[in-house]
């Protein structure tokens, strides 16, 4: 599944990035909507990580206890 | 060795008899007293005495430096575990293998001697803080599995983020015992091949006994020590242990340790809606900008081509005004006239009709027939 294989971290600041481009004024059409494309993706994918996230808890020894 | 009927020993060989028989009766016991004539000799071997209130009885001790739980001093309460022996040259003393604090006045004692020891090194510096993941993935949790501060960490972490695996090290959290479970478990969440991004320590509320393992010297430096960012929470809000000084981040209670850790998953969602409606916005803005853009365009391209029209008009006008003067029947309105040959060509000189000739006059309002009745040159020829 996406959302157990995405680094949260890295694609907020992936987003984070194709927003700040996007509003530089700097980019061509064809290179705007590319980046709300882009953008778009990555929404779905940190969507689909927030959701039914569930806590895995493994059991682990430390030595002779 | 025995002699007739009564029992008759070496002295060497009567001490070690007498210590087989103390090591059989007393292999390990627990002793409570208060500390007197506390020393340490060499930085390594510890002598006291270990006294009851009265100070009616007194138990001489001997232990190495590690066995300490931290700096004591004399007059605290402790509970001595170990051994008695009888040692060749020393007389009796009792051979100690651990020493802990007991009662919550020589705890604290403890706590604020090995407080200012370790503070004296810098274990507490506020440089030495480091920052926790904002968004763990894996983190190492130590306390006691069957806990509630277990039960309310893995209950509000679940309910703030999830996306979590928590590598669990099941830990006493009290009792002689529990230091070396929690120095174990620190060790072992440092020596992993894959380290997690965090270390949680925790544990629920107590009298100062239960949570003396958390200001317990060993613990303490682990802490310290961890390569591992650290997170301690031990006992309610008031209480402060040691390690919780020495963590990179102190968390009140263990609930309060999953809210310092884990992200909100709502706040998170709302912040990742706000982008993509950023998103949405800056597009369409963008698209409207561009739009604005064409339009200007379109005006400008309009503007330019009435303007060449503009001039082209102009052009033709003038043109049309010089072509009216240059027009050679223009001077027919005054009353000249034009002479065609029958090839409709103009006549421009006499010679070229001959009497006889059909030719055409033609003036401004019509043309008159006539033929040619003489031709004659000037000057009188023809």
């Amino acid at each position: 599944m996406t959302k157990r294989t995405i680094d949260y971290a890295a694609t907020l600041a992936e987003l984070e990035t194709v927003l700040t481009k996007l509003q530089d004024g700097e980019t061509s059409l064809d290179q705007a909507i590319a980046l709300h494309k882009k953008g778009k993706e990555l929404v779905a994918s940190l969507d689909d990580y927030l959701k039914d996230a569930d806590i895995i808890v493994k059991r682990q020894v430390a030595g002779e206890q | 060795m025995m002699s007739g009927s009564e029992l008759t020993f070496g002295v060497a060989e009567f001490i070690a008899y007498l210590n087989q028989t103390l090591e059989v009766a007393y292999p390990f016991v627990s002793v409570e007293g208060e500390l007197s004539n506390f020393r340490v000799s060499k930085n390594r071997w510890v002598y006291f005495d270990l006294k009851d209130e009265a100070e009616s009885a007194a138990l001489k001790c001997f232990a190495v430096i590690y066995a300490l739980p931290g700096p004591l001093e004399d007059g605290m309460r402790v509970r001595v575990s170990g051994s008695p022996r009888l040692h060749p040259m020393y007389n009796f003393s009792f051979q100690v293998q651990q020493i802990v604090p007991v009662g919550d006045g020589s705890l604290k004692k403890a706590a604020d001697l090995l407080r200012a020891k370790l503070e004296a090194e810098g274990l507490f510096e506020e440089s030495r803080k480091r920052s926790l993941p904002s968004f763990p993935r894996r983190i190492a949790l130590i306390t006691a599995g069957q806990s509630a501060a277990y039960a309310d960490f893995i209950k509000i972490a679940g309910a703030r983020w999830g996306n979590l695996t928590v590598e669990h090290y099941d830990v006493l959290v009290q009792g002689d015992e529990s230091p070396r479970q929690v120095v174990a478990a620190l060790q072992a969440v440092n020596g992993s091949a894959e380290p997690v991004e965090a270390v949680v320590l925790i544990r629920g509320g107590g009298s100062a006994e239960d949570l003396a393992a958390f200001s317990d010297e060993r613990v303490v430096r682990a802490v310290a020590a961890s390569r591992v960012p650290t997170l301690v929470a031990i006992g309610h809000e008031i209480d402060l242990s040691l390690a919780e000084l020495a963590a990179d981040v102190r968390a009140s209670t263990p609930s309060n340790a999953a809210e310092l850790l884990l992200p909100d998953r709502g706040d998170e969602r709302r912040h990742v809606t706000t982008i993509s409606r950023q998103l949405d916005e800056n597009l369409n803005t963008y698209i409207a900008q561009k739009r604005q853009d064409v339009m200007s365009l379109s005006k400008r391209l309009d503007e330019r081509l009435n303007t060449v029209l503009d001039s082209a008009k102009e052009r033709i006008y003038r043109t049309g005004q010089l072509l009216d003067v240059l027009d050679p029947h223009r001077p027919l309105t005054l009353g000249y006239a034009l002479v065609h040959a029958t090839d409709g060509l103009v006549v421009r000189s006499v010679s070229a009709v001959s009497p006889g000739d059909e030719i055409a006059i033609e003036l401004a309002d019509g043309t008159i027939g006539a033929t040619t009745t003489g031709v004659k040159h000037k000057g009188g020829t023809s």
